[in-house]
């Protein structure tokens, strides 16, 4: 079954396209990679296809229903979004953000009750962080606000999970743990993932499909593009080393910037 | 009862105060977690210049206070919406064109000096039985409307673009929220004054914030810290028969200089 399908879809702001002519079909129990550089246009991706952006051209349609429109299906996918500093004094604690998650099931003065709670602490149980319940948000690590975002996430019951760089700026420990975790999710709960990232390789064991982003360049398909160096080389405009150790490939590449 | 009590005009000042106490922090709590308090400043600044409008055509002065300001609002709203001005840009160039254009309506008139600084300084003791009712609809709207879309409201002020993939529309209630304010602001201006009302507005959600994590907690908190301010200020003013405005925000001041001191919140 088709949950998220990308038509022909160009991107970009003020009438400027970053991404042309981009399709790919995201499937029950897939695992993608979004994968470039800064400035490739995977952040205007995600927004395009939860529905906060329009795309200049195609469509993107979810659970077949197109997201330009409202689309109440766009409410189906979890997302984690990308790491900001929130303000460490914000009067909001684990709990309060984690009970968001049930907002769209509650109508106008109804708020969260006993039941909502209950599960949200299951959920932060689930994760391993239920002691952090009365947290106040803004004072918890990166690791364990993309945790407590996770959990908001799962709480609405998503039919597909988007992560937006959800490593990044998180110390290599706990990045390790955030992505067992997610490999959790991934394949206790059946969810695909679309995971957007600048490096690859701590998701390489989960990645079965991946979309290369590069300036003006793309490539979407099955996992094996990530290890083909003639489509490296197209869409990086370089040379990029793939290494096996210990019967496991790394991909290695510096980071780059459009000058 | 002490005799002042009995009289007319005090009970109203008394009622007014306790009304605008309770108004003014409630808008203020969301104005404050989403870092955009210097809209009340720029509103109540652009209201002053619809009183002065209304001073000069001979028309009521709250009404084109109330239409300057609803007007400015959506121009801030719609610059901040389309990216193309920050909120404190589009505030601030507003802000010093209202007090030019206040300051030609009243050079224009030559007429009402004193009725147009009740408006700047505030003046309780001319609180009328229709400004008590106006105050206490208006609090009852704004009460339905908070307790209504209480979820969307906090949930936008912590994260839009994450509150916006949920399906809130961010856009719309921005714009509600900044109205909200603006009534509450424009309806206090007789009061406390548009000098002061910010004070109000400000004073008892930042001292709030310094004390919960909380955020119901601290909406409770900014409205029982402005309920203090405001009727304790107002009754002190009268006692020693000076400026009521100042003594409520001096008082504001003083708790929000408190919970400072004792908050256990530190930065980082």
């Amino acid at each position: 079954m088709k949950i998220i399908e990308v038509k022909d879809v160009s991107l970009g702001y003020n009438g400027k396209a970053v991404v042309e002519g981009l399709s790919f079909d995201v499937e029950e129990k897939d695992f993608w990679a979004i994968v470039g550089p800064n400035g490739t246009g995977k952040t205007t991706l995600i927004k395009a296809i939860l529905g906060l952006i329009k795309p200049l051209k195609g469509r993107i349609l979810v659970f077949g229903c197109p997201v330009q429109r409202v689309c109440k299906h766009r409410k189906m996918i979890g997302y984690v979004p990308q790491m900001e500093k929130f303000d460490p004094n914000f009067p909001a604690r684990v709990m309060d953000v984690v009970l968001t998650g049930s907002y769209n099931k509650l109508g106008a003065f109804k708020m969260p009750g006993k039941k909502e709670r209950e599960r949200a602490l299951e959920l932060l149980r689930w994760l391993g962080m239920e002691e952090l319940a009365d947290h106040p948000i803004g004072k918890l690590s990166g690791g364990q606000q993309r945790k407590a975002l996770l959990a908001r996430a799962l709480f609405a019951e998503p039919r597909a999970l988007i992560l937006d760089e959800p490593t990044s700026g998180v110390d290599i420990v706990s990045q390790e743990k955030l992505i067992e975790l997610i490999e959790k999710v991934y394949r206790e709960k059946g969810l695909p993932v679309l995971f957007v990232t600048h490096n690859v390789n701590p998701i390489l064991h989960l990645i079965t499909n991946a979309v290369l982003l590069g300036f003006g360049r793309h490539a979407a398909g099955n996992r094996e593009i990530l290890f083909d160096k003639k489509i490296l080389r197209e869409i990086y405009g370089k040379e990029i080393e793939i290494v096996s150790r210990e019967g496991k490939k790394y991909i290695i590449t510096g980071d780059y910037h459009h000058a | 009862m002490p005799e002042i009590l009995k009289l007319g005009i005090i009970q109203r000042a008394l009622f007014a105060s306790l009304l605008v106490g309770l108004l003014l922090p409630l808008s203020g709590s969301f104005a404050v977690v989403r870092k955009s308090a210097f809209l009340g400043a720029g509103v109540a600044h652009i209201a002053f210049s619809g009183v002065a409008f209304g001073l000069m055509i001979s028309s009521p002065p709250i009404l084109w206070a109330f239409i300057f300001s609803v007007l400015a609002s959506v121009l801030i709203w719609h610059g901040g919406k389309s990216k193309r001005m920050d909120y404190d840009l589009s505030i601030g160039i507003l802000f010093s064109l209202a007090m030019a254009l206040g300051i030609l309506f009243l050079g224009i008139s030559k007429k009402y000096g004193s009725e147009a600084l009740g408006y700047l300084f505030g003046n309780i003791l001319t609180t009328t039985k229709g400004d008590l009712y106006t105050l206490g609809f208006l609090l009852f709207l704004l009460l339905l409307f908070y307790l209504a879309f209480y979820k969307e409201l906090f949930f936008m002020s912590f994260n839009e673009e994450l509150a916006e993939a949920s399906g809130i529309n961010v856009s719309l209630f921005s714009l509600l929220l900044l109205l909200s304010m603006t009534l509450s602001v424009v309806a206090s201006l007789k009061a406390v004054g548009a000098l002061l009302v910010f004070g109000l507005l400000v004073m008892p959600a930042a001292a709030a914030y310094q004390l919960t994590y909380d955020f119901k907690k601290m909406i409770a908190l900014s409205l029982l810290f402005g309920l203090i301010s405001s009727v304790g200020g107002i009754a002190f003013s009268i006692f020693i028969d000076v400026p009521s405005g100042a003594t409520v925000v001096i008082l504001a001041f003083v708790i929000f200089l408190l919970a400072f001191l004792f908050s256990r919140k530190k930065s980082g």
